[in-house]
């Protein structure tokens, strides 16, 4: 049994199929590339996995309990409460990065753990008390190298700046998973990089485990230990990232790498 | 001769404030609560408020105010309450004028700031709702720890817009004899004195003034975010 185990995934917008039978496992501390074309499902995947979208078919479990099936999202079935406490696996970053603009850097991590922690108050269960929640939120902000930073808001920032606001924003609830939805894809080019380093560091220190969509082929060969190529709404690969960059199987992936290969050479 | 017409346009201006700062006081919420209502997921519920916004705003205020004054005395036999308050520029006798105009104004007026509301709320991306979403808030977390910040400071200019106008709409409680500042220049006016009715335009123009400031004071104090 893997940690992550996502199972025969299906998805329809109306009539247009978006994903297609989709399945693949992932080990705690591991991390995903998604990679394909735009229009493929890449982002519509993530966004099922979070419950923004409901799933038309097929189930996602952690450690072997089922966290999302096709019941999920019905509003009149049970299960569509336990979407919050499910919700907690994962951590979510933009593309657009999201941040409230009424926060500063600090505040928009704090919040969602203050909110959190006032629930659990309220609930009679052990809680942090605010000086706690800052502290932790500052030593976030300190791992994506943002402290002095703290009491920018976030049109003070450059988009790099922000989206690693967003990134230690998504790690303060301490997501099992955290997701990137291509992170990179807004911002000016001279900006990907001290993302990119970032998320590098989360991995190589934290060792959390990611599944990360992105156009950024390098840097998927680079971090990633699965790469999963979506075409067509299907999974045309799966596998470590020298079984699916060197010796692709399937010819749409083939086909993919060729004209990525291309365009990296002109 | 005028500090005595003075003291009377002061009367009647006290009025105009006092119908203003109560229209705005019921008007602000009301309008809220009908654009939820505009936007709920209930069919029924939203396309009766609809009906109601459109009505609202499609008909005069001045018919408003007489419709609001006059038909439930005619149909159902109701009276505005009269009030006494023991001010002598306030008999009872009148404040069921008043109380009527004050009615038509906040309905008239929360039927706009409704669609201003809606507006605001709308323009927020719903990249802001998901991301709060994904952060684990419900839905009244969202709403006032996350949107209503962003939309008001989106509609602080059509608000202010709104505001201003309703300062001199005020007038328009004089057709059921409500005795604001215009009622009092205009029976100046039929004695045969004209200047009393430039002067009251001079009152609106002043309290304009002060309150255009009040507002652009609140649009730079929310200045420090972008949205």
């Amino acid at each position: 049994m893997a940690f992550l185990e996502v199972r025969n995934i299906e998805k329809s917008f109306g009539k247009v199929e978006v994903l297609k039978d989709v399945s693949f496992d992932l080990e705690l501390g591991e991390v995903l590339s998604i990679i394909g074309s735009s229009g493929n499902g890449k982002t519509t995947l993530l966004r099922c996995l979070n419950y923004l979208e409901t799933i038309d078919g097929g189930a996602v479990s952690i450690n072997g309990e089922i966290i999302l099936d096709e019941e999920y999202g019905d509003r009149k079935n049970p299960k569509n409460k336990k979407i919050s406490i499910n919700r907690k696996h994962y951590g979510l970053v933009f593309q657009q990065f999201n941040l409230f603009p009424q926060y500063t850097a600090l505040k928009n991590i704090m919040l969602p753990l203050e909110l959190r922690e006032k629930e659990r108050k309220k609930k009679g269960l052990n809680y942090l008390d605010n000086k706690q929640i800052e502290e932790e939120s500052l030593e976030l902000l300190k791992k994506v190298g943002l402290e002095e930073k703290k009491d920018n808001y976030p049109c003070e920032l450059s988009g790099g700046q922000q989206q690693r606001v967003a990134i230690a924003r998504a790690m303060v609830l301490k997501p099992d998973i955290l997701c990137f939805d291509e992170p990179t894809s807004a911002l000016d080019p001279e900006l990907t990089g001290e993302v990119l380093k970032v998320i590098k560091e989360l991995k190589d220190e934290f060792k959390i485990t990611m599944i990360i969509v992105t156009h950024e082929m390098e840097f998927a060969r680079n971090i990633s230990d699965k790469v999963l190529h979506l075409s067509k709404g299907k999974v045309a690969s799966f596998g470590t990232p020298s079984e699916v960059f060197d010796n692709p199987a399937n010819d749409d992936t083939k086909q993919f790498i060729a004209s990525y290969e291309r365009m990296k050479n002109e | 001769m005028f500090w005595k017409i003075t003291s009377e346009l002061l009367n009647g201006f006290t009025i105009s404030i006092f119908l203003f700062t109560f229209t705005l006081l019921f008007s602000l919420p009301l309008g809220l609560l009908m654009c939820f209502c505009t936007m709920s997921k209930v069919k029924p519920l939203s396309i009766f408020m609809k009906f109601i916004v459109l009505i609202l705003r499609g008909t005069p205020l001045m018919l408003q105010i007489f419709v609001i004054f006059y038909v439930p005395g005619l149909l159902f036999d109701f009276q505005w309450p009269m009030i006494n308050t023991g001010w002598e520029w306030f008999d009872s006798s009148f404040s069921s004028r008043f109380i009527a105009a004050l009615v038509a104004f906040s309905v008239n007026y929360a039927a706009y700031f409704s669609e201003i509301y809606r507006g605001g709320i709308q323009s927020i991306p719903q990249g802001q709702y998901e991301a709060a979403e994904v952060l684990g808030m419900n839905k009244r977390q969202i709403f006032f720890k996350v949107i209503l910040l962003q939309v008001i400071k989106r509609i602080i200019p059509p608000m202010s817009n709104e505001v201003i106008t309703l300062i001199k709409d005020t007038s328009l409680a004089n057709v059921i004899a409500v005795t604001e500042l215009m009622f009092v220049a205009n029976l100046k006016l039929k004695t045969g004195l004209i200047w009393p009715i430039f002067y009251a335009g001079l009152f609106y123009f002043i309290f304009n003034g002060i309150v255009t400031i009040i507002l652009s004071k609140v649009e730079k104090k929310l200045s420090y975010f972008k949205v």
